[in-house]
């Protein structure tokens, strides 16, 4: 019986979300509300959790055992605390501590890997043995794609029609991207018509229809 | 009145009922059109096939409701092959607030408890909040970093993780998302500690994601709806993926005509429009 509550109640707000394609209405804002509340109620409780079980624990456990590297983890806690204190016009300053602190930390963190990935790999990924028309492909359109975004006039006229060559290639490219945008809303089309579309869910459909043709036609006679 | 004139009309939601006419009807009598296998996917499912018993599997979610269509089914076709793996140990963690929900929802429906032992063959860690702070850390001591496990038991009693302190010990990652946490693991598990690393990705990120393939970053990448049902053919378990992929054709098909459709009306309205 919970699963049918369950399986109705999923297909009715996909429904209600679905009629803003009809027109703005009030079944499209409860099933907006309700998704949006949902989401943050459970990232709230979430949250909670993740203050108990990555910084409490430890400092308690710290407590218990005199362990000063387990009860360290109270400045994290009085940083985050800290971060409430931007709504207060006298003490704004304390939190751009614990924001720069943050900072600090994520730009330290991804800096290595994002140097040793993005660049240092990129590069090596890039030279290729030039033994196979994939290879040869590739590499064409490296070479013309950076000659596209230098900006020195000279070399830009010394190598001809080359930079175009890459405008076109990035063009491919953005087509691509176009083109897997469409794939992956179609994908989310056919994960929600795999809900509601098995009985008993699939009952609701005519019902929402009948709705938006008993508002479509009351909509109409009072324009009349 | 004209063909300029037909064209040149507003036909919103005749498009609405054709695209959902286009997606119900393959779904509801499905055509059986032929799914080819990426060699993206189909490299990610050799890996997984030659993992021998004590490897370590680490399957990272960012699954939501947002990309659940998408990626949730590579991400339980991928689950249910690693289970068939005997001896191979499996670790689930959430970089999502919404993923363990997914992750618990795929553990069910895969009947992980009467399959295997908890603690033993598998553990879900859960969501871990930090981003890229937490990837690091579970990188570097994930003993250090966590107490309990989703379900609040204490990690020390998990004898899986006994011989498992970070990505040292990862034979591979596998990472689902929409989001940056998929370089998060690159940065900090392939380029620190040269862990394999592998994405399964929505649609839109799969071409940033190629860059990384074709440099040798990472083994493969699961490409949305797609590769997802390649994935459930390779391991011979047809599920909403492969069922889909009828109803993504034909809405292909209906995009092509339409956008060849309204090219001709630009060109035959005198491109005024």
């Amino acid at each position: 019986m919970t699963d049918l509550i369950m399986a109705l109640g999923s297909t009715a707000l996909i429904l209600m979300i679905y009629t803003i394609l009809y027109r703005e209405n009030p079944a499209f804002r409860i099933g907006e509300h309700l998704m949006v509340g949902a989401t943050v109620g459970h990232a709230v409780v979430l949250a909670v959790f993740q203050i108990r079980d990555l910084a409490f624990l430890k400092v308690q456990q710290g407590m218990n055992t005199g362990n000063l590297g387990q009860m360290a983890y109270v400045v994290p806690i009085l940083l985050g605390v800290a971060l409430y204190l931007q709504f207060s016009k006298a003490y704004r300053h304390i939190a751009r501590v614990a924001i720069a602190f943050m900072l600090s930390v994520g730009i330290t963190l991804s800096a290595r890997g994002l140097i040793s990935v993005n660049v240092i790999g990129q590069i090596k990924g890039a030279i290729v043995p030039l033994n196979n028309v994939q290879n040869i492909v590739y590499t064409v359109g490296v070479v013309c794609v950076l000659l596209y975004f230098v900006y020195e006039e000279r070399l830009s006229k010394a190598v001809g029609p080359v930079p175009k060559v890459g405008r076109w290639l990035l063009m491919v490219t953005m087509g691509a991207y176009f083109a897997n945008s469409i794939m992956g809303r179609l994908s989310i089309v056919i994960g929600t018509l795999d809900t509601i579309l098995p009985a008993p869910n699939l009952y609701l459909i005519p019902v929402a229809l009948l709705i938006l043709i008993a508002d479509a036609w009351t909509r109409s006679k009072k324009k009349e | 009145m004209t063909v300029t004139e037909m064209l040149g009309r507003n036909y919103k939601e005749i498009i609405y009922l054709a695209l959902f006419a286009s997606l119900v009807v393959p779904m509801i009598r499905p055509i059986g059109l032929p799914v080819p296998i990426d060699k993206t996917t189909a490299d990610i499912y050799n890996r997984v096939d030659a993992l021998q018993p004590g490897d370590v599997v680490v399957l990272g979610s960012n699954i939501g409701a947002a990309i659940y269509a998408e990626v949730y089914p590579q991400y339980i076709a991928i689950m249910e092959h690693v289970f068939r793996k005997e001896g191979v140990r499996l670790i689930l963690v959430d970089h999502g607030t919404e993923a363990p929900i997914f992750a618990e929802r795929a553990l069910t429906e895969l009947n992980a408890a009467g399959r295997k032992t908890y603690g033993v063959d598998y553990v879900h860690l859960g969501y871990i909040a930090g981003d890229e702070a937490a990837i690091s850390g579970l990188c570097r001591d994930l003993h250090a970093l966590l107490q309990v496990d989703y379900s609040g038991n204490s990690i020390s009693s998990l004898s899986m993780l006994d011989d498992i302190n970070g990505a040292q010990d990862f034979t591979i990652v596998i990472d689902f998302t929409a989001s940056a946490d998929s370089q998060f693991w690159l940065n900090q598990a392939y380029a620190t500690y040269g862990t394999a690393i592998a994405f399964g990705l929505t649609a839109v990120k799969v071409p940033d994601a190629y860059a990384y393939y074709t440099a040798g970053q990472i083994f493969g990448i699961v490409e949305s709806l797609k590769g997802a049902a390649g994935y459930e053919i390779l391991i011979g378990r047809p599920g909403i993926a492969a069922k889909g992929m009828d109803a993504q054709s034909i809405a292909h098909l209906l995009y092509i005509v339409l956008m060849i459709l309204g090219n001709l009306a630009y060109f035959m309205g005198g491109k005024k429009k």
